[in-house]
C-alpha cells in the first residue's frame, strides 16, 4: 500500500524525473538536501553525515544536505567525482510566499559545462564534445563555455581521435543508441552522456545555429 | 561542413536542456580546417609529450615552453601546440613577432609585467554574459581592460626599432586592440574599488550615479544633522527653547515638550506618550524619516544590487570589445613567453621554407636539457634530411645511448619552429612539414588486453597508410616486440616500403637495434648509417651521445643489465652464451644472410593494389561486391565501371 507524499516530496520527485541522471540539490530553507540514492552517493563523496527520516509517512528516506554558502566548496567536488548536478533554488522569498514556496532548477552542472572557478584548471580549456557519426566521417563541435570558444570540425576516425587527443574534453555527448559504439571507437578513457538520437539532424542543428548566432544561414558563420 | 554542423547543434541544444541560457559569448562557430595544421596523431601526439606526461613525473614539453602571463595566453599555447602550421607567412608572423621581442628586452620585461595584471580577461567576460559575474570580478575586468592602452603604447614605441616587415606586422597587431575606455569609465564611475564578492550586501556602488540611493546614504550617515535641522526649525516655529527629538524602540522619533510649553505645541503633531513632566509628539515629517532610516539599508541593499545588475547588463553589449581584446593579448603574450625563453635557454629563430630539406646543427631536447643535473651539459647533435640524398636514417647503437632522444627531439624542434617559437639548435633550416608520425617506446596497452606487438604494429599501419612527401617519420625499435627474425624482416620490408614509396619520400628516422638493416644503405640509394657512439674502456662503456656516420656492431645489452644491477651470476653467464653464439657464428651467418636477401628497390606503386589490407582494394571490393550484374545495363556497368576507374586514379 502506497502511502501518501507530503507536498514538498511530489515537488522534489517532479525535479527529479525531469532531470534524470542528475543528482539533486534540492534547497530547503538554508540548505541544500539530497534525498534517497542522491544522498547516498552524496555524503559519500563529500564526506557529509547521511542521516535517515521518516518523509510524511512514506517510510525511511536518506538525507544529507549542508549549508547553501558552501555550494561553492561541494559543488566542485560533485562535478570533479564526474556527477551531474541539477541545482534546484527557492524561486520566491519564503516569508512571502503562500503555501509551498516555488522552486525550479537554475542550472545543471556537468563536467563539460561548468563556470566554477573551483571545477575549472586556469590554463586548460574545458571543452564539451559532441560527436556525430555518418558514414564514416566524424563530425565534432567543441564548446568552452567558460571561454565562449566553439569550434566545428569533421574528418576520418583518426583526425576525430587526434583532436580527442589534443583537446581532452571533460564531456562527451553521442547519440544514445550506439552507446556500445562508442566505447568501441574511442575507449573508456572519456566522461561520455548519450543524447537522444532525434537531437541529431541537420535540420534541426542549422535552426540551433541560426537561432543562436540570429544569421540566415549556417553558410555565412567564418 | 555537415555532419561537423550537427554536433554544434547537439551542443546548442545540451546548453538549453542543462539551463544555460544566458550565453551570448558564444559568438563564433569555428572551423577548424583540418589542412592548415599539421598532422599530428593521437600516438604523436602522446609519444612526444606534448602536453600531458606518459608517466606520473614526467615533464611534457608544453611546461617548458609555458611563461605565459595570463591563463588565456596558457590556453592559447597549448592549442598552438595541438595545431602546428603548416602555412609559412604565418609561422614567419609569429616569428618575426618573437624575434622583435627577443632583440627588445627591455619592452619584452614591461609587457610581461603589465601581463601579468591582467588576468583571466577570458572568463571574465563569459561570467559577464552569463550574468554570474561578482562585483569584485568586474572591478578586476575594469582593471583588466584598462590595461590595453599602456599595452598599445608599449608595442607602439617598439615599432620605430623594427623593420619594416615586423613593423607592419606588429601594426596590424595594435590595430586589433579595442578601445574599451567606454566600459572602463562606466564600471570605475559607477562601481567602488573596493567593491565586495557579493552583490546583495551593498557597499559597491559610487556616490552621484543615484539620487535616491546618495540621499539614503546621506540619511544614514548624517542623520543627527538632520535631526538637529527639524530641531531647529520646529523651535523656531514653536518658540520652544527646550525641544528635544529623542528616539526609543517603542514609538520611534519623537519630539518632548515639557509640562511648561504644552501650549505651544501646534495641531499638527500627534500625542504618543504622557509622562510626569512632559509630553511626547510625534510628527509625519519625524515618521517618514523614520521609516527612511530604518528601511534605508535595506533599501541601499536593494538598489545598488539593481544598480549592479544595471551596470553588467551594460558590460554585457560591450563583451565583443573585451572577446577582441582577450584574443589578441593571449596571442601576444604567448609570443612574448616565446620570447623569453628563447632568450632564457638560447634558442635561435629556425629558417622555414618551402624545400624538402631538414637540417638541424647542433640541435637539444629542449626538455631534457632542462632537467640535466647542474654541472652536465646536454651533448648537442646535428640531424640532416633531404628526399634527395639522404630520406632515411638508420640510427643504430646501445641502449641508453641517446637513440630515442635524438628522435623525439628532431620532431620536437620542428614542431617548435611550426608554432612560431625558436628552436634549442645552434642553427636549423625546416622544409615545412605537414604530418609528424612517430612509433616511439612502447605504450603498453596491456590492461585492455592488446598485446605490446599488436599495438606497435597498429600504430605502424596508421603511418604506412598515411604518408605524404612532406611526413617526418620517426620509428624507435620496430619490431622488437617479436622474435629477432620476425622483427627484422618486418623492420627491413618497412625500410624499404619507406624508401620506394613512389608518391611519398618521407623524411625518416630510424633507430634499431638489428645492425644487420645497415645492409639496407648498400641496397637503397637515400639510407645512410649512422650510430650514436659509445667508448669501451676496461670492460665498462662511456656514453658519448654523439651522432656519427656507419653502422654499429654491439648493442652492450649486457652492459646495460649489468649497470641496471642485474645479479652478476646471470651477467657473468650471458657473456658466455653471447660469445658461445658470436663463435657459432650465428651472428655473421645472419649478416651474411642478409646480403642475399632478394633486392626490392622499384617502386611499390600500382603492383600493390591488389595485395591484401590495402584500403583502396579493400573499398573495390565492398564496391564490386555491391553491383548486381543481372540488373545492369549496358551503360550502367559503364558507368559504374567509371567509377571504379576513378576510385583508383
Amino acid at each position: 500500500m502506497k502511502e501518501k507524499e507530503t507536498p514538498l516530496m511530489k515537488q522534489y520527485n517532479l525535479f527529479k524525473k525531469k532531470y534524470p541522471g542528475a543528482l539533486l540539490l534540492f534547497r530547503v530553507g538554508d540548505f541544500y538536501e539530497t534525498f534517497g540514492e542522491d544522498a547516498v552517493k552524496a555524503s559519500k563523496i563529500l564526506g557529509i553525515v547521511l542521516t535517515k527520516r521518516n518523509n510524511g509517512g512514506t517510510g525511511e528516506t536518506e538525507l544529507a544536505g549542508f549549508p547553501h554558502h558552501a555550494l561553492d566548496t561541494y559543488l566542485p567536488k560533485l562535478v570533479k567525482a564526474g556527477e551531474r548536478v541539477a541545482i534546484c533554488d527557492q524561486l520566491e522569498d519564503p516569508k512571502l510566499a503562500k503555501g509551498l514556496v516555488k522552486r525550479g532548477v537554475t542550472e545543471l552542472v556537468t563536467p563539460g559545462v561548468s563556470f566554477n572557478d573551483t571545477v575549472l584548471e586556469v590554463k586548460r580549456n574545458n571543452y564539451l564534445c559532441a560527436i556525430t557519426l555518418h558514414k564514416d566521417i566524424f563530425g565534432l563541435a567543441f564548446l568552452d563555455i567558460s571561454t565562449g570558444e566553439f569550434m566545428v570540425s569533421q574528418g576520418s576516425k583518426e583526425y576525430a581521435d587526434k583532436l580527442l587527443q589534443s583537446l581532452q574534453p571533460s564531456e562527451v555527448l553521442f547519440p544514445k543508441p550506439q552507446k556500445m559504439l562508442f566505447k568501441e571507437l574511442f575507449g573508456e578513457d572519456f566522461n561520455t552522456f548519450f543524447v537522444d538520437d532525434w537531437v541529431f539532424q541537420t535540420d534541426f542543428a542549422e535552426n540551433k545555429i541560426k537561432e543562436h548566432f540570429k544569421t540566415q544561414s549556417t553558410k555565412v558563420l567564418e | 561542413m555537415p555532419v561537423g554542423i550537427i554536433s554544434a547543434g547537439v551542443i546548442l541544444y545540451y546548453l538549453t536542456e542543462t539551463e544555460h541560457h544566458q550565453v551570448s559569448h558564444i559568438s563564433q562557430l569555428t572551423r577548424l580546417e583540418e589542412e592548415r595544421y599539421v598532422w599530428l596523431d593521437k600516438f604523436t601526439i602522446r609519444n612526444l609529450e606534448l602536453l600531458f606526461p606518459q608517466q606520473e613525473k614526467g615533464v611534457p614539453l608544453v611546461d617548458i615552453l609555458d611563461q605565459t602571463q595570463t591563463p588565456m595566453g596558457g590556453r592559447l599555447l597549448r592549442r598552438w601546440i595541438a595545431l602546428p602550421l603548416k602555412e609559412i607567412n604565418k609561422i614567419e608572423e609569429r616569428l618575426d613577432l618573437v624575434d622583435a621581442f627577443v632583440a627588445n628586452p627591455e619592452p619584452l620585461e614591461v609587457l610581461r609585467e603589465i601581463l601579468g595584471t591582467i588576468g583571466d580577461l577570458e572568463r571574465m567576460v563569459s561570467k559577464i554574459a552569463s550574468k554570474r559575474i561578482s562585483p569584485k570580478e568586474l572591478v578586476l575586468f575594469k582593471k583588466a581592460l584598462s590595461q590595453v592602452e599602456p599595452i598599445r603604447k608599449e608595442l607602439s614605441n617598439m615599432l620605430s626599432n623594427l623593420p619594416q616587415k615586423t613593423q607592419n606586422i606588429l601594426q596590424k597587431f595594435i590595430l586589433n586592440l579595442q578601445n574599451s575606455e567606454l566600459v572602463v569609465d562606466k564600471i570605475h564611475s559607477t562601481l567602488k574599488d573596493d567593491a565586495p564578492l557579493t552583490s546583495n550586501q551593498g557597499k559597491m556602488i559610487q556616490r552621484g550615479i543615484n539620487k535616491e540611493l546618495d540621499e539614503l546614504h546621506e540619511l544614514l550617515n548624517s542623520g543627527k544633522e538632520y535631526l538637529e535641522k527639524i530641531t531647529e526649525r520646529e523651535i523656531e516655529r514653536t518658540g520652544i527653547n527646550s525641544l528635544k527629538i529623542q528616539f526609543n524602540k517603542v514609538f520611534g522619533y519623537y519630539l518632548e515638550v515639557s509640562n511648561a510649553n504644552k501650549h505651544k505645541v501646534p495641531n499638527d503633531w500627534t500625542r504618543k506618550q504622557t509622562l510626569t513632566n512632559a509630553e511626547r509628539y510625534i510628527t509625519e515629517e519625524l515618521k517618514i524619516y523614520e521609516e527612511k532610516i530604518l528601511t534605508a539599508e535595506e533599501k541601499i541593499f536593494g538598489i545598488e544590487q539593481i544598480l549592479f545588475q544595471e551596470l553588467v547588463d551594460f558590460c554585457a553589449t560591450q563583451i565583443t570589445i573585451a572577446q577582441q581584446n582577450a584574443k589578441v593579448l593571449a596571442g601576444l603574450d604567448v609570443l612574448v613567453s616565446f620570447a623569453k625563453i628563447s632568450h632564457k635557454f638560447n634558442y635561435t629563430r629556425p629558417q622555414i621554407n618551402d624545400s624538402d630539406v631538414l637540417d638541424i646543427k647542433a640541435g637539444r631536447h629542449p626538455v631534457i636539457e632542462q632537467q640535466l643535473p647542474i654541472g652536465e651539459s646536454y651533448i648537442p647533435n646535428d640531424v640532416f634530411l633531404d628526399t634527395e640524398n639522404q630520406q632515411i636514417i638508420i640510427i643504430t647503437g646501445p641502449n641508453m645511448a641517446g637513440k630515442s632522444a635524438l628522435l623525439r627531439q628532431t620532431a620536437l624542434i620542428v614542431l617548435m619552429a611550426q608554432i612560431g617559437c625558436f628552436v634549442p639548435a645552434e642553427k636549423a633550416t625546416i622544409g615545412i612539414v605537414d604530418k609528424i608520425f612517430t612509433r616511439v617506446g612502447a605504450s603498453d596497452n596491456i590492461a585492455k588486453g592488446e598485446s605490446t606487438f599488436m599495438v606497435e604494429m597498429t600504430e605502424t599501419a596508421s603511418i604506412m597508410n598515411n604518408l605524404s612527401g612532406k611526413s617526418l617519420v620517426l620509428m624507435d625499435e620496430i619490431g622488437r616486440g617479436t622474435s629477432t627474425y620476425d622483427g627484422i624482416s618486418i623492420a627491413w620490408s618497412i625500410l624499404e616500403f619507406l624508401h620506394n614509396h613512389p608518391k611519398a619520400k618521407a623524411k625518416t628516422l630510424f633507430a634499431t637495434h638489428y645492425h644487420e638493416l645497415n645492409q639496407l644503405e648498400h641496397d637503397l640509394s637515400r639510407v645512410k648509417n649512422y650510430n650514436v657512439s659509445v667508448q669501451e674502456e676496461n670492460n665498462k662503456i662511456i656514453f658519448l651521445r654523439k651522432l656519427q656516420r656507419g653502422g654499429s656492431e654491439h648493442s652492450f645489452g649486457i652492459h646495460v643489465a649489468q649497470m641496471a644491477g642485474m645479479p652478476s651470476a646471470i651477467v657473468q653467464r650471458a657473456g658466455e652464451v653471447l660469445s658461445h653464439l658470436e663463435k657459432e657464428k650465428i651472428h655473421e651467418e645472419l649478416g651474411e644472410k642478409v646480403k642475399e636477401i632478394p633486392k626490392q628497390t622499384q617502386p611499390v606503386g600500382q603492383l600493390t593494389l591488389f595485395e591484401p589490407y590495402n584500403p583502396e582494394f579493400e573499398k573495390l571490393k565492398k564496391h564490386l561486391k555491391q553491383v548486381d550484374v543481372n540488373t545492369l545495363t549496358p551503360i550502367e556497368a559503364l558507368i559504374k565501371l567509371n567509377e571504379l576507374k576513378k576510385m583508383i586514379s
